[in-house]
């Protein structure tokens, strides 16, 4: 049953790591929390730019996907995550 | 007699017509720099600098300027560069290019030289400006009109500040109009860009083949005057 466990966890764990963050979320206020938040959600920020309303955060997967994550610039909260290259 | 041909014999001819032919075209400072600036700046904003970013909307607003300048050369600067001396004319344009391409495939063809640009590269000017204007427009609807100042407030406070400040202070987050609202003018920015670029391919290929019939290098007079 551990190894079980272990086996599960192990081929989990690259996946638990590389979670996106989530529409809802709030990630924060400013360009150096919300860094670290979507760093800790395994996406590392490359640009910010304000966009139609929102700021929209640039960010690097692990598997080196890029993804645009929209905040709510009151709020901090994710509004949209989309794939850059869609 | 169609705009910029010599006249024929027996009609009187007092002085030499508008846009054709008394030697290679001399290009004044003006239309040199506003020339290679319109070059510059379309490079650096399609090839070099961040899409939106602060650059790319500071080298639009400058373009927006040179292209003014340009057009009020257009009325007021010496004969060569004024509208009047290039009129479109898609016909003629259409002849020059038939009679260039006989000329470079060996046929015994005189090209008529101008003072100022010819039917087919007056038409290509105006298919560029107009497609530069375009994207000079759609620039601005997406950017809110805001100046390349504001917009460097905005990206300052964006990648140091608090964000909540810029909804408090009552200014529209803009940046380069994906919502709904600029979604279209994004679009419409992104393909007259590339037409743009498409444009000048054609453009320096058509000079290079002009240049190539010629038998003189057209470039040179746009780079200085003699």
């Amino acid at each position: 049953m551990k190894k079980t466990l272990l086996i599960a966890a192990m081929t989990c764990a690259p996946f638990a790591a590389m979670a996106m963050p989530v529409v809802g979320e709030v990630v924060g206020t400013n360009a150096a929390v919300a860094t670290a938040a979507l760093a800790a959600k395994g996406c590392a920020v490359t640009a910010f730019e304000a966009e139609d309303g929102s700021i929209e955060a640039q960010c690097t997967d692990e598997a080196m996907k890029v993804w645009e994550v929209y905040i709510d610039p009151k709020t901090g909260t994710v509004t949209e995550v989309k794939d850059e290259a869609e | 007699m169609e705009q910029g041909q010599t006249p024929k014999g027996g009609q009187s001819a007092p002085r030499p017509e508008v846009g054709r032919a008394v030697g290679a075209p001399v290009w004044d400072p003006l239309v040199r720099l506003s020339h290679w600036a319109v070059a510059v700046a379309v490079l650096s904003n399609y090839l070099l600098n961040r899409a939106g970013g602060t650059w790319h909307v500071w080298i639009g607003w400058g373009l927006m300027a040179v292209l003014a300048l340009r057009f009020a050369w257009g009325f007021f600067g010496p004969q060569e560069a004024r509208f009047s001396s290039f009129l479109p004319n898609p016909f003629a344009a259409l002849r020059h290019i038939k009679a260039l391409l006989r000329k470079l495939g060996g046929k015994r063809e005189t090209l008529p030289e101008y003072t100022s640009h010819n039917p087919a590269g007056s038409m290509m000017i105006y298919a560029l400006w107009a497609m530069l204007a375009v994207v000079s427009i759609t620039g601005l609807v997406m950017t809110g009109g805001a100046s390349p100042v504001q917009m460097a407030q905005q990206q300052a406070i964006v990648e140091t500040g608090d964000w909540s400040t810029l909804v408090q202070a009552g200014e529209e987050v803009d940046g380069d109009g994906d919502g709904a609202g600029g979604a279209w003018a994004k679009e419409v920015h992104e393909v007259a860009a590339n037409l743009v670029v498409i444009l000048a391919f054609i453009h320096v290929a058509g000079v290079a083949l002009e240049s190539r019939a010629l038998g003189r290098n057209l470039v040179r007079p746009m780079l200085r005057k003699s």
